[in-house]
Formats: C-alpha cells, structure tokens, sequence
C-alpha cells in the first residue's frame, strides 16, 4: 500500500465542461506514492501537472474516483482531521515572493503553519532549528520578503514547509524563478533533507533536467492525461509515449553539454 | 556591422552596463548569457535606444559604420524595425491583443516601406508562410489570443523579419515557451539567419539554449562581458572562473547509461547570490562569490586575449581542463 494512491480521479475546475461535456482537467487519474519516494511530474504548460499536485495534497477537490493519503480517502481526512493532513502534507510554492505576505516577518511567515496546524506559537529557538536546516540563521527573523534574495525566500519556504513535520513535500517548479546559479543550492538543499527526514519528494517541474537529477520516479503529463510514469531512468532512456520521446529529445537538444 | 565600443548605461548612481567591445558580424549569431540583473536585456535595448528614459549612455554603438548613441528618436525609431528587428521575451504581452494578425503584420510593412495595399498583403502571407505558420490565410484574421504562445512568437518573429533586417535582436525569445516548441523556434530563428545573412543577438539566462543557437558567445556578469568568443572555446575551454561555475551549476540530463548515476548526486554550486544592483563589489564583479579568488581580484580585471578572439576578464583564470580549484564550490 503506498502512501498516496490515486485511482480514476476526475478533476474540474468550475466553469470548465459542466453539463453533458465530458471535459476535464484532469482526466482518468491513476497513480501511487511511496513514503520516502521522490516522483517528477513533467510537461507542458496547462498539461495539469499543478492542478495534480493541488489535488494531491487537499488544496483543490475532485470530483470522481478516489484520492487516498495513507489509506484513507482525502475528503474524509478533510472533514474530520484536516489539520492532521496539513501536516502530513506540505507544499512549496514557484514564486517564493509571492508565497510570502510582503507585510509580515520573515519570522511571523515562518511560524504560521505551526499556529494553524499545531494551535500555538513556536519559540524562537525551533524556528532556529528549522532555519538552520536549510542554510540561515537568525538575521533573517526579522526581516520582510523585500530585504531577502529570492534564492533566501526560498529556503524560508522550505524551512516552512518542513516545520510541522510533513511526511510529503510537494514543490511545484519550487527554482524556476531562481537564477541559475541558485537553483543548484536549492536543489541540492531537497536532496539533503529528503536524505535527512526520510520524506517523500513531490516536483513539479517544466525542466527535464532538474527532474533528472532529483527524482528516481517520473510521471510524464500531457492534456490532463498520465501519458507514462515509471522509473526515471527508463522513461528518459526508452519512452513509450510519443508525447514523452518528443520531450526528451526536445529537452536533449538544448541541454548543457560541456 | 554591429560594432559596441566602451558602453556604458548609468541610471542614477549605478552603472548597469560596462562593456568595452563586442562585435555582430553580418550573417552571423551572437549569444548573450546572463543571470537576472546581470544587464543583458539592458545592453540589447540599449542598441535600439528602448533603454529606460532615464538612462545615460555614453561610449559607442555603430550599426554598418553609423553612431546609433545620440540619435534622436525619430532617427531610430527608422532604423528599429527596418534595419534591426527586435522580438521580445513575451509573445502575448508583444502583440496587440485588439488587433487582428494581418494588419499588425502589415503595420510594420506600412510603416518602413512603400508598397501598395496588393503588395503588403501579399508580403505578410509570405511572411507568415516563411515563419512556417500553417494557414496563413486564414491566420490573417485571427487575434492574439486565438494562438498558441508559440505561433504568437512565430507572428512576432514575422513583424521583426517584415522589412528585411540585417540585425535580429532577441530577447529570450523561447523562455515562455514549452522546450518542445522551443526548438521549432530556435530552428526558425538559426534558419533565417543563414538564408537572409541576418545578424542575430540572442540574449538569453539559459545557457544550454544559448549553446544550441550561438557562433560566439559572450558571457556578462554584473554588467560586464566577463568572457566572450567562439562557443567552441567559451564552453569547452572557459578561462573565465564564472563561466566555468555557471556550467557546473546547469544540470544538464546525462547519457542514457549514465542517468542512474547522477540522480541524487549533489549539483555543483556557485556560494551566494547575484548581487543586488549596486551592491556589486569593486574591482572583478565576481568577487565573493569566487573561489579562487587572490589579492589581485580587488583591481579590476583586464581584458586577456586567448586565442581566436577569445576575450576574458580573469586575474586567476582556468588553466586547463584539469583546473577547478575553487571554482566549484561543493559545500552547501
């Protein structure tokens, strides 16, 4: 039994399809997450790779088939322990400025999944701890978004998101708004902590490469269909799908080649 | 043809652009790399006067022998769009959306040439066919939004290449773009270049694009050209130390036998972050962030000259293949 098991799943969004047209933004899901895992969701943009990962971690409902979290359906964890999913379940955003309230503290941003979730305020020295993780210090607490680089904002948002103890982390294109020269820090930051806290890696990326290099599992989308998932290795090396082998050699073509 | 010699864009206090030569020849393309803030997008506006108002520019810009810096608006605004075309980063923010395809194809022919109404027409279908826009016809009137974003950049392209230029300035032409029509893209672009002996300035912050498309390249950091010439050479054989980090720092999808391997291996990282503007240090803007930084990087660097017009600004450069002390900084 995996951690997260999605079958037949069916999703709209409101105003989309409706009556009689069968037209859905995500279509017929089937797939599974193992705790510990990290899984790539690639494709092109409006394919639903962020719809997938919305639903996935309760943010956004579907409306057929069935979205399990450790064996319960998510909509029942919602009604009766939504707090309990939440921190089970984190996520990152793509643009760490906007994630971030530009009138609230680095310190007071970092704090609040822990006062929604866990009811209470955390002391200084936890939201230390957890800026330590990922390679800050103190300085920033106090600070606003606008006085931190983007590349800094994003670690807050990881250090955020790992804060209540999350057992997925869901990062949706969590360094396309990153420098190049940055993406790698922030990229390697996930790697450690996923070694580090065991947890499950959910990346939602534009960028065949950086999945690459991250995630041992790779669901290609397209449409709002799955149109191939398995290892990342033999997705990239022999696709099945047409849509799949144009992205790789697409992505082959312009990828750095020293 | 395009000749840059000691640019220097200053707003307010800041010198956003310092670049003391570089060069487009006819018929032949240039890349431009660079992180945000490092001037890229500023240095190829400035060259079509689309620099912001209070911008000072002094030193010199000359396109096939004439001073471009100095010229009044009206004076450039003959050469942008006739001589040097310009395609910008957003195909749906560059196209007027109340206005059909057809006639904002047309606008750019009406505007620099003398040709009847028959003549015009028949001039945008045969743009539209040359940037392999299928159904051009039709296509004529569409707007914007009834296109996909890469058949939005196709018309664009079409509107820069409508008067003939002999230089095409792109600004990161392909980053709203899926890398599967990026390629269609990027095809069109190296294409047009060759059959037209157009000049092409491609800026862009992805170096695996700017690879795939440029001759020479020229590397720019902090507003300097930190490393220019042949891709050849600025790839395979950087001496300037941010290059070589930058390289490093792309991840890159490896061989087929060797995809197992490198997944969850830790990325190779350059410390810190692209300073803020105006926050860069004196004398090699890399310093601090460098590894293999010595006493002699608080002067800045001179131009060195390698071979085959390969320039770079470096007081401790790469020296062979070998050679990556300090650049890559494996540590968190």
């Amino acid at each position: 039994m995996s951690l997260v098991e999605v079958k037949g799943m069916h999703f709209r969004y409101p105003g989309v399809g409706g009556r009689g047209k069968e037209e859905w933004t995500l279509d017929d899901l089937d797939l599974s997450i193992d705790a510990g895992s990290a899984v790539g969701i690639v494709g092109e943009s409006g394919s639903g790779k962020s719809t997938l990962v919305r639903v996935l971690c309760g943010l956004l409902f579907h409306q057929q088939g069935e979205v399990a979290f450790d064996g319960r359906d998510i909509k029942s964890w919602l009604k009766s322990e939504p707090r309990e999913l939440r921190r089970r379940n984190q996520i990152v955003f793509q643009s760490p400025r906007r994630s971030m309230d530009p009138r609230m503290s680095i310190g007071r941003s970092l704090s609040e999944p822990v006062r929604a979730i866990e009811r209470r305020a955390p002391t200084t020295d936890e939201m230390v701890e957890w800026l330590k993780r990922v390679g800050l210090t103190d300085e920033v607490l106090p600070r606003y978004p606008h006085q931190l680089s983007g590349g800094q904002l994003q670690r807050v948002g990881v250090a955020r998101a790992l804060s209540v103890g999350p057992e997925v982390l869901y990062a949706d294109e969590p360094t396309s708004a990153l420098d190049v020269s940055v993406q790698a820090q922030v990229l390697n930051l996930m790697m450690d902590l996923r070694a580090q806290l065991g947890l499950a890696l959910v990346m939602v990326s534009h960028d065949l490469a950086v999945i690459s290099r991250i995630c041992e599992e790779v669901i290609v989308m397209k449409d709002g269909l799955i149109v191939e998932a398995g290892p990342m290795t033999e997705v990239l090396s022999n696709p099945a799908d047409p849509y799949t082998a144009a992205l790789v050699e697409a992505a082959r073509a312009v990828s750095m080649q020293a | 043809m395009l000749e840059i010699k000691d640019l220097q864009v200053t707003i307010g206090r800041h010198t956003i652009v310092d670049i003391e030569r570089l060069d487009v020849a006819a018929g032949s393309r240039l890349g431009m790399v660079g992180e945000s803030g490092s001037g890229k997008t500023m240095t190829a506006m400035t060259i079509v006067g689309l620099q912001p108002n209070d911008a000072v520019v002094t030193g010199s810009i000359t396109f096939e022998g004439r001073e471009l810096v100095g010229l009044s608006d009206r004076q450039l605004a003959a050469v942008r769009g006739r001589d040097i075309g310009v395609i910008f980063q957003d195909p749906a923010k560059a196209l007027n959306p109340m206005m059909r395809i057809g006639r904002q194809v047309a606008e750019a022919i009406r505007l620099h040439m003398d040709l009847s109404r028959e003549e015009i027409k028949e001039r945008v279908l045969d743009l539209l066919t040359q940037v392999q826009l299928p159904d051009a016809a039709n296509l004529l009137r569409r707007y914007p939004h009834q296109l996909s974003g890469g058949q939005q950049q196709r018309v664009l392209i079409a509107i820069a290449i409508a008067c003939d230029p002999k230089l095409l300035i792109a600004d990161e032409p392909t980053t709203a773009l899926d890398v599967t029509v990026q390629n269609g893209i990027l095809d069109l672009l190296r294409d047009l270049s060759v059959s037209r002996k157009m000049g092409l300035l491609f800026v862009s912050h992805d170096l695996g694009v700017i690879q795939t498309i440029s001759q020479t390249i020229g590397v720019i950091y902090g507003g300097h050209l930190v490393e220019y010439g042949p891709v050849g050479q600025v790839i395979g054989q950087s001496r300037h130390r941010y290059t070589q980090a930058l390289i490093a720092a792309n991840p890159g999808i490896a061989d087929d036998e060797h995809l197992g391997e490198v997944v969850n291996q830790r990325l190779d990282v350059i410390r810190g972050s692209v300073p803020a503007l105006g926050k860069f240090p004196s004398g090699c803007r890399f310093r601090g962030r460098c590894t293999a930084e010595i006493d002699a990087c608080a002067e800045a660097p001179e131009i060195s000259v390698s071979e085959d017009g390969h320039t770079f600004k470096c007081w401790n450069p790469v020296q062979g293949a070998a050679d990556t002390e300090g650049a890559l900084d494996v540590a968190r």
